[in-house]
């Protein structure tokens, strides 16, 4: 451990600094996050958006670690300041220290609630384990507390449903069921990755309403992982766009949407149809998402940039366009 | 008829059991009512097959002869009457259509060579062949279960350590490896028993065999032993493959991500999964268990004279073979019949257990008579 004093500005509840992530594989090393930053403020909802395998979930699983062989964590500090304020880096702390945290102050949603209960476990167990794990509460109090969670993520007839397997429960209650294991501990960081992806969209817009209805309550703050830009405008307060496991842009969710400065969120953003004009052809990027074994030198998005020049193949700095509103691209550098 | 009635009284023993967790902790049956409905169409099920209902009768009669048979046999393995009637050598066996035992006071099964009445030895032999097995199953199972868990989860350098053991267990035949470690032990065991009282009154009221035998019963707990030490590879294997393809999924990753200790991860939420196939193993193995035991006893490793374990029995009626028939085809009809019985059981209880083929069961019966079918489900 290191005894290095950590230093966290008192809004902020997470500041992951330069975080660099490695799988080694048979065909060789996967550089999935390369020196990723990126800041969470207390309440607010930082979203991450890019296409699929470009490194967000990896980043957000590298803050507590749950990356496995052949995954590892080459560099960084994921500094957290924890209930009673102390501030520690979830990189260099002790595997136990790290587990108290899992579940109880930092919390996962996972993509899929099909596969992410545990088809041997009601839904009251799941609840009931969490709380159990991390206070020395019995479990009959702790099977209280599972319903009267279940009841405020609105699963109806909720000390009935406590005790039903999951493979008796529809999606969007599965997810409900996952969302309330989540908030057992009134964790202090909630992510959720890719929370309503394999929902129908009038459940995505309840489970969104839900989400944004517990982070009032319980005064959390949220990272949600998405590809779906509608979902970050419905819910995000900042949004950071990655690209083949770089941060590329990151502004005010406003901001982000009336201004997108970077090559790469503009033609996410003109991607989207717009369902007021009539449309002729669907809007694409060229290209496909560069290898991150070979990732390309420099900014990796220039192979398929359209104003790509000869200085994009050097590192591109991160630069303050508008107060708040970062953009890595050589277009808005001052050379 | 008779799948009928083995499923309703299979039905009275559940709601009896609901009944009774009802009583211990009030709204158990309620909680449980899915649970209680899916035991209730595995014991259809199980009614249903044919295999299963012979395995079962078959199994249930050596288990109930394993239990009550030394207190029932009408003489001990260790009064030998030759001594005092030298007309009881050998006497042929008695069966009831071409012989009537009873009145011209023979034996049902003939005698052996000292006498000894052979239906008594069976019945003797039968306790001391389940003692074996299930002792055997009840180590070996979960020591492999354990190592399997631990070597799946954990992976890198565990995992490969382990394996490798396991390969050259699996690899080493397992009878000569049970051999070599059944020749070596006894003398072990012996001065264990003799200074230990309890343990050796324990093992011999297990047996029922006299304070003669300790060293026989030395020589029956190193067969034991051994073949614990061949039993586990097979179940570490297995348990491995479905440790690997479980610690994949999501769940597993949401309970770390939950901040679950290692150990609850793998024994609350890994373990349970991963048992289903082992059950059916588990009964296979109770057969194979027994037959292993007799092989080694067969081939003079385990105990001896005068103790009436089965594969004893048939290498010493050897010698009388073919003229004294009966002294080897008894013994050898009786671990048969345990094998048979432990093999059917397994085969239906593997289609049982899979949930998969019991609901295609069950959408068979719902086509052909449904209204039967669910009245009972309710009740």
């Amino acid at each position: 451990m290191s005894k290095k004093y950590l230093e966290l500005e008192p809004e902020k509840i997470l500041s992951v600094k330069d975080l660099e992530v490695k799988f080694y594989t048979y065909a060789g090393v996967v550089h999935a996050v390369s020196g990723v930053s990126f800041d969470v403020y207390e309440n607010e909802v930082v979203a991450l958006v890019g296409e699929t395998g470009c490194g967000k979930t990896v980043t957000t699983r590298a803050i507590t670690r749950l990356i496995y062989p052949p995954g590892h964590i080459a560099r960084g500090q994921a500094i957290f300041r924890r209930r009673n304020g102390t501030v520690i880096d979830l990189l260099s702390i002790s595997e136990k220290e790290l587990r108290d945290i899992r579940g109880n102050e930092i919390a996962y949603i996972f993509q899929d609630p099909t596969s992410a209960l545990n088809p041997l476990f009601t839904a009251g167990e799941h609840i009931v384990e969490t709380i159990v794990a991390h206070s020395s509460t019995n479990r009959k109090l702790a099977r209280n507390e599972a319903i009267r969670l279940l009841k405020q993520v609105l699963i109806p007839h909720p000390s009935l449903r406590v005790k039903t397997y999951p493979h008796e429960l529809s999606g969007g209650m599965r997810q409900r069921v996952v969302i309330a294991t989540a908030i057992a501990n009134k964790p202090r960081l909630l992510i959720a990755d890719e929370p309503t992806t394999n929902l129908d969209v009038t459940v995505q817009a309840q489970i969104l309403d839900l989400l944004s209805e517990l982070k009032k309550q319980y005064s959390m703050s949220i990272i949600l992982i998405t590809h779906n830009l509608g979902i970050v405008a419905e819910i995000a307060d900042r949004v950071y766009v990655m690209y083949a496991g770089k941060i590329v842009e990151s502004a005010n969710v406003f901001e982000l949407f009336e201004k997108p400065m970077h090559p790469y969120t503009r033609g996410l953003l003109h991607a989207l149809p717009d369902p007021v004009r009539r449309i002729e052809k669907l809007e694409y990027i060229p290209g496909t998402v560069p290898s991150l074994i070979n990732p390309p030198p420099g900014c990796r998005f220039h192979p398929r940039c359209k104003f790509a020049k000869r200085v994009c193949r050097e590192e591109p700095p991160m630069v303050e366009v508008e107060p708040g509103h970062y953009v890595a691209c050589w277009l808005y550098a001052k050379r | 008829m008779m799948a009928e009635v083995i499923y309703r009284g299979f039905c009275i023993i559940i709601d009896t059991i609901a009944k009774l967790m009802d009583k211990i902790r009030p709204g158990w049956s309620d909680r449980n009512s899915s649970r209680i409905s899916e035991w209730k169409l595995m014991a259809y099920a199980y009614s249903r097959s044919a295999i299963g209902i012979v395995g079962g009768v078959l199994v249930s009669i050596f288990v109930i002869i394993g239990i009550i048979g030394p207190y029932i046999a009408f003489e001990r393995y260790n009064e030998f009457p030759a001594s005092v009637n030298p007309d009881l050598y050998f006497l042929r066996p008695c069966i009831p259509p071409w012989c009537d035992p009873w009145s011209e006071n023979l034996p049902l099964l003939g005698t052996d060579n000292w006498g000894r009445d052979i239906l008594s030895l069976v019945l003797h032999g039968a306790r001391i062949s389940l003692v074996i097995s299930l002792i055997v199953v009840a180590l070996g199972v979960p020591l492999g279960i354990i190592l399997g868990l631990l070597a799946g989860y954990f992976g890198g350098a565990v995992d490969e350590v382990m394996m490798r053991i396991t390969d050259v267990f699996i690899a080493f035949p397992a009878l000569i490896l049970a051999i070599a470690f059944a020749t070596v032990l006894p003398s072990r065991f012996r001065e264990v028993l003799y200074t230990n009282v309890f343990t050796r009154e324990f093992f011999l009221s297990l047996f029922a065999l006299s304070k003669e035998e300790i060293p026989q019963l030395a020589s029956l707990l190193a067969v034991i032993f051994a073949l614990v030490l061949v039993w586990w590879p097979g179940y570490a294997r297995i348990i491995r493959g479905s440790v690997l393809s479980v610690k994949e999924q999501a769940f597993v990753e949401a309970a770390r991500s939950l901040g679950l200790s290692t150990w609850r991860v793998l024994f609350r939420h890994i373990l349970p999964n991963v048992l289903s196939p082992v059950i059916v193993m588990v009964t296979f193995d109770l057969g194979t268990a027994t037959l292993l035991a007799a092989a080694l006893s067969f081939l003079g490793i385990g105990p001896q004279d005068p103790v009436p374990e089965l594969g004893f029995l048939v290498s010493k009626g050897r010698e009388y073979f073919p003229d004294k028939w009966w002294i080897v085809m008894f013994p050898g009809i009786a671990l048969f019949i345990i094998a048979l019985g432990w093999n059917l059981l397994g085969d239906s209880l593997r289609d049982v257990l899979d949930p998969k083929t019991r609901r295609s069961l069950e959408f068979k019966v719902k086509g052909k008579k449904q209204r039967k079918f669910k009245s009972v489900k309710r009740k």
